[in-house]
């Protein structure tokens, strides 16, 4: 894939930003250890606005918080803004049990004495990179409270009994949510007013058509907007409460093309990917009776792929 | 076929329409199934392709035009026939799969035409199948045997793809003037609701010895728009303490008061005050479940027969009672069976998600780990016993304190969907109990001045299927029945020791036929409306403000969505069917919990 600073240029994104992320990228080069842990991003985020929202805010030293629903491709715009900055990622999935410790670090016995061993936030801050903190309000507020002054102007966290840790300044922490979820929770004021809240759009039927013929550059283009019109018919299915949003799935729909690709037919790898993403019998039957309603099953390989 | 009723698959035909319009913010005119019962998936997009294309309340007040005629529902046929060739051909380039959907629906309109019995052949209208089988026929590429009027009837039903709605209109009409020689006037069905509406506002209930449960039997799956409304008529305007017959009859229904007559006196006299002042209360277990009515009656009857000179008009309505509330448990049974697969599945999502959500808000019990917090005073046993468990970390063990209480409302109102209630507090329960979580369930109504409290399953016992001896009878006097309720649950937990989480099933509108007492000359107002609404919100009120977290689950007709957010702010959630259950009930324990965490 060519270099994302290219794609941006292409989907038309401020010029004077992409410069600035240049500069950004000159001054803090990541050392040969960490170079692994740069990403080299499989598909790229769609959607000019929200890319210049989410540079300006990284650019101006700030934290970003992405919140959208699912399938809003809120974790491929992470990658993708490590992989602009060239910084690398230190990631971290939130979930119920988290605590501090979890977190920054936790105290263990090495054989001989009672050491630190750190934690991801720990890490990103000390080593500088980007902290992607995945589902960020599935863990409890009050174990995300050590977060806090690593996050606002102070920029370091002070581990007791151990050190201060300085905030490197290429440090950045982009904390990703989605409402709705069982389990997860509001984030509370203090937690959020350390973040510039970036709502991620639901991708446009545009957008959709050109990440899949991007992905798949010889698919067959009617049959593309088949495929882009059966996604924004399941969106308005969740976004009406009809069906969950397990089915509506943007890695399963590709996944699906994969899959299609290898020899079966539409109707088995729509099955897969994104029908059976539910285990509700009759929300699969719904799901299934707008695929039916789009996509003929027996559609092959040498149909969809020119 | 073409129906105008909703029934069975009605969501899954709906969900066909609504994805063909593109839109979900209407109820669709029409739905589709085959004489089978199956869902005609074909037809139904076609009424939501109709929906995109056209102004669907153009169209809809045009069908409703004919509506009165004793063809009307042949007309619909007809017409429809000519929607679906218009619709395919303005469609046909945006979602070429049409063509095929097209095919495979005429070649079931054969296969179901082939599987109808003598009976449902001869039901079908001649006129309407001829044009049917020609369409489907020039569909599958077959011949077209029709000649004469019928052949001129099929080529005008052949609407063309570039109409506009006013086009259609005016086609249909002309449709209706070349074979029919009549054109469709005004609806009478205004006329005929305002006369039934009149007619059923003549309708009272009276209080008074002669206050029955009432106990009836529909499809039970609930019909929103046909709630039953009670109403208070002139002659019952000034209540009557209850007296010892009242309290027989009660007793003949339901059974003992479980507590004593001591320890009733005190329960009334703290709860039966000021508004509610001439009331009573009565608190039972239901030893109706899985006992033969028969035994339960004679059982009454004996007691009854020590105890005093047999009234028999108490003693026949109290039978009455008995026999319709076995009947009514059966069906709540037969419809769980009939939609066992639908229970089943709510069950499973709810309980998935009810665990995920207590799961976060459960206490996780220390364990000793080799890493974790280090524990000071035990960290001499590194060095000394050589002993690396001196951390403490969250062990997989959880400590939850949380207990719910499910109270139903077992009042007449409910009387249209007693099944479906009494299915969906099943759901909860079972899904509850799935997550070993402790679950009280209550019903309560208020007859001939007694608020009846029922325990349908108590917190020991691991039977959900309890549920459904639920019957629906009665008024609904929610504030007594709240802090009744409010206090029961303080009662079993003197200490506060647990999270209380008090749900409602209800479809908030309180309704008694005794008034709310005054202390005046004059008796005291009815308890209905907009008084007895802000009587039951402070009873919720006081509920929350005692640490019991108090929401409902909103099963009633859109026109009381005002009472429910009156009563109880935005801790409710709207259900209209059990598929629902699951995303409704858990994002409201949710809620719940996010604004007040347990301790």
């Amino acid at each position: 894939m060519s270099d994302i600073l290219d794609f941006l240029r292409e989907e038309g994104v401020s010029g004077d930003l992409i410069r600035e992320v240049e500069d950004f990228r000159g001054r803090y080069p990541v050392s040969g250890e960490y170079s692994d842990r740069v990403p080299e991003p499989q598909y790229y985020y769609y959607g000019k606005e929200t890319w210049e929202m989410a540079l300006a805010v990284l650019l101006a030293g700030r934290n970003l918080l992405l919140a959208g629903p699912k399938a809003t491709g809120k974790n491929v715009l992470c990658e993708n803004l490590a992989a602009a900055f060239g910084q690398p990622v230190w990631n971290v999935s939130f979930h119920i049990n988290m605590d501090a410790s979890y977190l920054i670090g936790t105290d263990t016995f090495d054989g001989t004495r009672v050491t630190f061993r750190p934690g991801p936030i720990y890490l990103c801050a000390e080593r500088g990179g980007f902290g992607v903190l995945d589902e960020i309000n599935m863990a409890k507020n009050e174990s995300l409270a050590v977060l806090h002054s690593a996050l606002d102007f102070r920029r370091a966290i002070d581990v007791p009994g151990y050190d201060l840790i300085r905030v490197k300044p290429q440090t950045r922490f982009i904390g990703t949510m989605n409402y709705g979820y069982a389990g997860t929770r509001e984030l509370n004021e203090a937690l959020s007013s350390r973040f510039a809240i970036l709502s991620v759009p639901e991708i446009s039927e545009n957008d959709l058509d050109r990440l899949i013929k991007r992905s798949f550059p010889d698919i067959n283009s009617k049959i593309c907007t088949q495929f882009v019109k059966l996604f924004a018919e399941l969106m308005k299915k969740t976004e009406k409460a009809e069906i969950s949003d397990r089915a509506l799935d943007l890695r399963g729909l590709l996944d699906a093309l994969s899959l299609i690709r290898e020899g079966l037919t539409a109707g088995q790898a729509l099955r897969m990917c994104i029908v059976d993403k539910t285990f509700d019998a009759y929300e699969q039957s719904l799901i299934m009776d707008v695929v039916k309603a789009r996509i003929p099953a027996e559609l092959s390989r040498a149909v969809v792929f020119e | 076929m073409i129906r105008r009723e909703y029934t069975g698959n009605a969501r899954r035909a709906r969900n066909y329409i609504w994805n063909a319009a593109g839109r979900y913010d209407f109820e669709p005119p029409y739905i589709a199934f085959y004489p089978t019962g199956e869902v005609d998936m074909y037809f139904n997009m076609v009424i939501g392709l109709a929906v995109k294309w056209f102004d669907m309340d153009c169209l809809t007040a045009f069908f409703d035009s004919y509506r009165s005629s004793r063809s009307a529902d042949e007309y619909d046929e007809f017409l429809w026939l000519g929607i679906e060739n218009c619709v395919f051909a303005k469609e046909i380039s945006e979602r070429p799969i049409l063509a095929q959907l097209r095919i495979d629906r005429a070649n079931d309109f054969f296969r179901i035409q082939n599987s109808l019995s003598r009976q449902q052949v001869e039901m079908q209208s001649m006129a309407v199948y001829d044009q049917q089988a020609a369409r489907w026929s020039e569909v599958l590429g077959r011949h077209v045997l029709l000649a004469g009027k019928k052949r001129k009837m099929y080529e005008f039903l052949k609407f063309e793809g570039n109409l506009s709605t006013e086009g259609l209109i005016a086609r249909m009409k002309e449709f209706f003037e070349e074979f029919f020689h009549f054109t469709p006037g005004i609806s009478e069905e205004k006329r005929s609701f305002r006369l039934a509406d009149s007619l059923r506002r003549g309708l009272g209930k009276r209080r008074g010895s002669s206050e029955k449960l009432m106990v009836r039997t529909a499809d039970g799956g609930g019909i929103t728009d046909k709630d039953v409304q009670l109403t208070h008529t002139a002659g019952m305007r000034y209540g009557f303490a209850p007296d010892k017959k009242d309290e027989d009859y009660i007793r003949a229904c339901f059974g003992d008061c479980v507590y004593s007559d001591e320890e009733m006196r005190i329960l009334e006299e703290a709860l039966c005050t000021d508004g509610d002042a001439a009331c009573r209360l009565w608190v039972v277990r239901p030893e109706r479940n899985g006992i033969a009515v028969g035994e339960m009656m004679d059982a009454r009857s004996s007691s009854e027969e020590g105890a005093a000179p047999r009234n028999t008009a108490i003693s026949k309505d109290a039978r009455d009672f008995l026999t319709k509330s076995a009947d009514q448990r059966h069906r709540n049974e037969k419809y769980c069976e009939k939609n066992a697969l639908m229970i089943h599945e709510s069950i499973k999502r709810l309980s998935a998600a009810l665990g995920t959500l207590f799961e976060s808000y459960s206490r996780h019990l220390p364990e000793k780990a080799r890493a974790g917090r280090l524990v000071a005073r035990n960290a001499y046993r590194l060095s000394v016993v050589h002993d690396p468990y001196v951390f403490l970390r969250d062990g997989d063990e959880t400590e939850n304190n949380i207990r719910v209480t499910l109270l139903l409302d077992a009042s007449m109102s409910r009387l249209y969907s007693q099944e479906k209630i009494a299915a969906e507090a099943y759901v909860i329960a079972a899904s509850l109990e799935r997550v070993h979580i402790p679950l009280e369930i209550l019903s309560y109504r208020t007859i001939r001045g007694f608020t009846v409290i029922e325990k349908l399953k108590g917190v020991a016992e691991k039977k959900p299927e309890s549920v459904l001896s639920y019957t629906a009878g009665g008024w609904n006097r929610d504030s007594l029945a709240f802090r009744t309720v409010g206090r029961m649950i303080r009662e079993e937990d003197p200490n506060r020791a647990q999270s209380h989480i008090l749900l409602i099933l209800t479809d908030a509108s309180p309704n008694d036929s005794m008034p709310i007492a005054t202390g005046g000359l004059r008796g005291g107002r009815e308890y209905e409306g907009e008084l007895s609404v802000r009587e039951a919100r402070k009873a919720v009120d006081r509920l929350r403000e005692d640490g019991i977290r108090t929401s409902a689950i909103f099963l009633g007709a859109s026109a009381h969505m005002d009472n429910v957010h009156q009563i109880f702010g935005k801790e409710y959630v709207r259900i209209q069917s059990i598929a629902q259950l699951a995303d409704g009930v858990s994002e409201l324990i949710a809620m719940m919990l996010r604004e007040s965490p347990p301790d």
